[in-house]
């Protein structure tokens, strides 16, 4: 199914897409087929250099060359991968749409096979709030909305992994105002109520 | 590097050494590993370009959170520039090499002073003062701050320059941009320390006056607990006190 849509894509003339996963499968569309192994490499040293600089979630990087560039969607599991003639820049936003494309049909199949992920209502921030209160007091209002933008929280769309990088940002934040040993302590009290 | 500490719209940037990859310096108020990011991600977009036969780089870009960070090679070196996320990267380079090129023709000025010196004919020195004249730099902008947002910043600086008296200036400003970081990220992109005090590099929009006072006032508290939890709070209060007392004078 990934192929049909990965085909259809590189049609429309906008360049090759390809998937990358983290175990290393690679999928790219049949233009792309010679260069598959390249988009794996590309794949592992993408995923190594953000596991490198760990605990930020980076989601977009692009390579702008000056023949080609590289345009990547990353998520947990996998990278999107999109390569294009420099020249084709002004085609980005056609591009970026048929990365979406590739990600809302993945996301339909995921949703057919596997159990959807628990989403959390948006009062469980509340409840942490009411804790972090006790550690950070007046502090707690500007650092609690600081790090929801920061770490682009959507509070309509909470899911425990947005959760987690929410609390860790957030203790690491209060360690700066109440030291590390007391912002760990928050930081565990907070992964505790996710429990 | 100090001329990025001013330019509006940079949040915090890093000097990576093309040649070994060694970070040469990281300065602003972010919490981002920027550094660490501007030497891994450079590094490994030099292979994908291989691999890919992408053709020289232009730059890279990477959205985490909120922001973005643009690396470009600007003299020998990576620069690894943090940004709010909606920020066009092309713009910013841009906005940052308009912004060198003042301080190269001056460095060219030299250089070739130093030639014409050297062939000490009169005729040649002239040719090169004439060409080597520096390009116009971009207009200043004036910064212009409501008293309200003046008095809190001059009150940030006291405090900073108070605590950190008797040689402790460094570590204060340290302190201070820990504060920015985790406080002010509404207005990071517009403020920063440049040289050894906070300042604006921009004028604050009118309608956020007194979100940035009351983030100012934020950042006010966060000094003062450090400095009770560094000096203790009587001394802290003698120091807040000289402060006031300063305040009053201006």
């Amino acid at each position: 199914m990934n192929q049909e849509i990965l085909n259809k894509i590189e049609d429309r003339g906008l360049g090759i897409p390809f998937i990358v996963k983290k175990d290393g499968e690679t999928i790219t569309s049949q233009g792309g087929e010679t260069k598959k192994s390249k988009f794996s490499q590309t794949g592992t040293v993408l995923f190594e250099s953000i596991g490198a600089v760990g605990g930020l979630k980076i989601d977009i990087i692009e390579i702008i060359g000056s023949n080609q560039s590289l345009l990547c969607d990353i998520s947990e599991e996998q990278l999107i991968g999109h390569i294009y003639a420099t020249t084709r820049v002004p085609a980005l936003d056609n591009i970026w749409n048929a990365i979406k494309e590739i990600r809302t049909k993945q996301k339909a199949e995921i949703v057919e096979v596997e159990k959807p992920k628990e989403k959390f209502a948006p009062e469980f921030l509340d409840q942490l709030k009411v804790i972090i209160q006790d550690y950070l007091g007046d502090f707690t209002e500007r650092i609690y909305q600081n790090q929801l933008k920061v770490q682009r929280i959507k509070v309509d769309e909470l899911y425990e992994e947005d959760i987690r990088r929410f609390i860790f940002a957030l203790g690491k934040a209060a360690g700066m105002i109440i030291g590390p040993t007391k912002g760990k302590d928050l930081t565990n009290k907070l992964l505790g109520k996710l429990k | 590097m100090e001329i990025l500490d001013k330019i509006p719209g940079i949040i915090n940037y890093a000097v990576v050494n093309a040649e070994d990859g060694s970070i040469e310096e990281v300065k602003g108020s972010s919490t981002s590993p920027v550094g660490d990011l501007t030497a891994f991600f450079s590094s490994a977009a030099e292979v994908i370009k291989n691999t890919l036969s992408l053709g020289e780089i232009n730059f890279v870009s990477l959205c985490y959170g909120a922001n973005r960070l643009i690396i470009f090679v600007h003299s020998g070196k990576y620069l690894g520039i943090e940004v709010e996320r909606d920020v066009k990267s092309l713009d910013i380079i841009e906005r940052i090499k308009t912004q060198f090129i003042p301080v190269k023709a001056e460095k060219e000025v030299k250089i070739e002073e130093e030639i014409a010196e050297k062939l000490e004919t009169k005729i040649v020195e002239e040719k090169v003062v004439e060409e080597a004249k520096p390009s116009p730099a971009p207009p200043k902008v004036e910064i212009q701050l409501p008293r309200s947002i003046s008095s809190k910043l001059t009150q940030i600086n006291l405090l900073v320059n108070e605590f950190g008296s008797g040689g402790k200036k460094t570590h204060w400003l340290d302190i201070l941009n820990q504060g920015l970081g985790i406080i002010a990220t509404d207005v990071l992109p517009i403020v920063g320390i440049i040289g050894e005090k906070m300042e604006f590099k921009q004028n604050p929009p009118a309608e956020k006056e007194d979100d940035i006072v009351q983030i100012l006032r934020t950042v006010i508290d966060f000094l003062v607990k450090k400095a009770v939890e560094e000096i203790g709070s009587s001394q802290a209060r003698v120091k807040v006190q000289a402060v006031i007392e300063k305040m009053k004078q201006i």
